[in-house]
């Protein structure tokens, strides 16, 4: 039963450093508590959604496309809006990025009702089964699927030119552009990869769970708690938050019961600000 | 002192007070009802000026001690006390839960204040999801008050007024003494401010106990009259967010901004909106964004500045708005 429990904990943890990771690049390189991540990883979710009721598409091969999408809206996001205000106090970009996301998510319960969907594929109920344990095939896939995201923008960030561009932005913002970068463009593609990300994740999420236009207040605060925990500016960080909010909030069901299962995130939240606010993997220096 | 137009300020807002003591003997009820929504979001937006505005710290918390407020209310009221009593202990409740809180949570800074203060409101709301004295996800029912509309649509005005003045008196007050001055300076530089010997920490959590106790009332309030609580109907985040956008529109930091705020964006709410529901988060979604990149200090800055420059310059205001801040 504890294996179970710790298997459990061990795939829901995976899909939510994916649901993470995006957030904390876009906080740790631009200092914005994007409010709207939520939102994408739900719109991203509706794209899979409708692909696949619509026409039929897998909903692991309507991914590109899900990121894609989510990635031109929020390069034009913060292209048009976010670019505007970062340098102002950063309490702007967080009360502008809360009222876009009361806009749009209003916008999506109108057109897509409150409803909760998910993407029932064929094969949504295979399970491998030994010794007594049950490990649901699809949730392995999002798991494998999020942790290689996961890689995935781990060896963007440290290999490639744009990654190497975003990293210097982050350290310096007057001194990149002096060498030469091009702020405007490069806080939109971060912003951009982030939506993408968030998009990926939203797609998964869609399979293995369900989504609603008001689920995207939940993904937010579980992202606020993950990077937090896990602490900002690495990728690890989200790693590694992700596992420990999937451990705490299993076994804290098993113990305090089910319904006090979110109060246990919260409760975590709180107590890692007050100890090390910088989070455990995370560096001082992020306010 | 004698600035003619010192003097036409105290003479509006004299005629304000006037007409809100007055309002209710000349008004229909349901007028009457859309005043108490705007005051109550006064309330939440004067209290949020004490710790958003003034000490810029971006505080999430006013839900949370609306809905603290909002169940001690209930709770007592069941239990036998008066309701003005309640009152008081919301708000002695709401204040020292903020003490508390205060003393840990006012050591971060920026984004990480502000998660951690949605959180605390997030927390409170799966507690009292969970618990058995506040009914849970049930909800709890108030003993209804005895009268008829007429009179009840009165009594829960004149509180929520009562309520709204201490909150605006308290603001006043202390935007024209050292604390208010000494909160300020912790917004411009905290550092800075520490070392000419200010005890910011001090300050800081009389600055977060101010902006809780009354929102507390103002929950209070709320239950009696709404006479049914959910955890999700008084914790909800909403409070939070108008108490902020409002006082934004206004103008954070400012004594009149949070009420010019209020008054705007509910009775334009209510004149606006009524027709078409579906869609008032939409429109408060865009006159957020619209605030933000066109107004980031509010109106009462937009007035002086156009006092200085003249109406014409508008245009050119709002453009400089937009351009401060871009890369």
């Amino acid at each position: 039963m504890y294996i179970q429990i710790l298997i459990n904990s061990i795939l829901l943890g995976g899909i939510y450093a994916c649901i993470a990771v995006g957030f904390s690049l876009v906080w740790g390189v631009m200092n914005i508590l994007n409010v709207l991540h939520g939102t994408f990883l739900m719109l991203g979710g509706y794209v899979t959604y409708w692909m696949f009721k619509l026409y039929g598409v897998d909903p692991f091969l309507s991914l590109p496309l899900s990121a894609a999408v989510m990635f031109v809206v929020g390069y034009f996001v913060q292209r048009v809006l976010i670019n505007k205000i970062v340098r102002a106090p950063m309490f702007m970009s967080l009360i502008l990025t809360f009222g876009l996301q009361m806009l749009v998510v209003r916008l999506a319960i109108y057109f897509f009702t409150g409803d909760f969907r998910s993407v029932q594929p064929s094969y949504a109920s295979f399970s491998l089964k030994f010794f007594g344990l049950i490990i649901p095939f699809v949730r392995v896939a999002i798991f494998v699927l999020g942790v290689a995201l996961t890689g995935i923008l781990f060896w963007f960030m440290a290999r490639t030119r744009t990654g190497r561009a975003i990293r210097a932005t982050r350290m310096d913002l007057d001194s990149a552009q002096l060498m030469g970068v091009n702020i405007g463009k490069i806080y939109a593609i971060t912003y951009g990869l982030g939506a993408a990300v968030a998009a990926t994740a939203g797609s998964l999420v869609s399979v293995g769970f369900a989504i609603s236009p008001v689920s995207d207040v939940e993904f937010l605060s579980k992202s606020f708690i993950i990077c937090i925990i896990g602490g900002l500016g690495n990728i690890s960080g989200a790693l590694a938050g992700g596992l420990i909010l999937g451990l705490a909030e299993n076994f804290g069901a098993l113990y305090l019961g089910p319904g006090l299962q979110n109060a246990v995130g919260y409760a975590l939240l709180i107590l890692v600000l007050f100890i090390r606010p910088s989070g455990l993997l995370g560096r001082k220096g992020f306010e | 002192m004698f600035k003619p137009w010192s003097i036409i300020q105290w003479i509006l807002m004299g005629m304000g007070v006037f007409a809100l003591i007055f309002l209710p003997s000349f008004s229909e009820n349901d007028v009457i009802r859309t005043w108490m929504d705007i005051l109550m979001i006064a309330i939440l937006a004067t209290s949020w000026n004490f710790i958003g505005g003034l000490t810029g710290y971006p505080s999430f918390a006013p839900a949370a001690f609306f809905g603290l407020g909002a169940y001690v209310t209930a709770i007592m009221m069941n239990a036998g006390f008066n309701f003005f009593v309640t009152l008081v202990f919301g708000a002695s409740f709401g204040g020292m839960v903020a003490l508390l809180l205060g003393i840990p949570i006012l050591r971060l800074r920026g984004h990480y204040f502000a998660i951690a203060t949605f959180g605390v409101a997030e927390f409170f709301r799966e507690i009292a999801d969970n618990l058995r004295i506040t009914g849970g996800g049930d909800g709890i029912n108030l003993p209804q008050i005895i009268g008829g509309p007429d009179y009840f649509t009165r009594f829960f005005y004149f509180s929520m007024l009562g309520v709204a003045v201490m909150a605006f008196l308290a603001q006043y007050f202390v935007t024209r003494h050292r604390l208010g001055y000494g909160l300020v300076a912790i917004r411009e530089n905290e550092d800075a401010a520490a070392m000419t010997g200010i005890n910011t920490t001090k300050y800081k959590i009389i600055a977060f106990v101010l902006s809780s106790i009354f929102p507390a009332m103002g929950g209070g309030v709320y239950a009696y009259r709404a006479a049914f609580l959910e955890p999700f109907d008084v914790f909800d985040i909403l409070f939070s967010i108008k108490a902020i956008v409002m006082s934004m529109l206004g103008g954070a930091g400012t004594v009149m901004g949070p009420l010019v705020g209020s008054f705007i964006m509910e009775y334009l709410a209510d004149f606006l909106w009524s027709e078409f529901t579906e869609f008032h988060s939409v429109l408060l979604g865009l006159i957020i964004v619209l605030i933000v990149l066109f107004l980031p200090r509010g109106l009462m800055a937009l007035f002086q500045e156009l006092r200085l420059k003249g109406w014409r310059s508008l245009g050119s205001i709002l453009h400089s708005n937009i351009q401060r801040f871009r890369v």
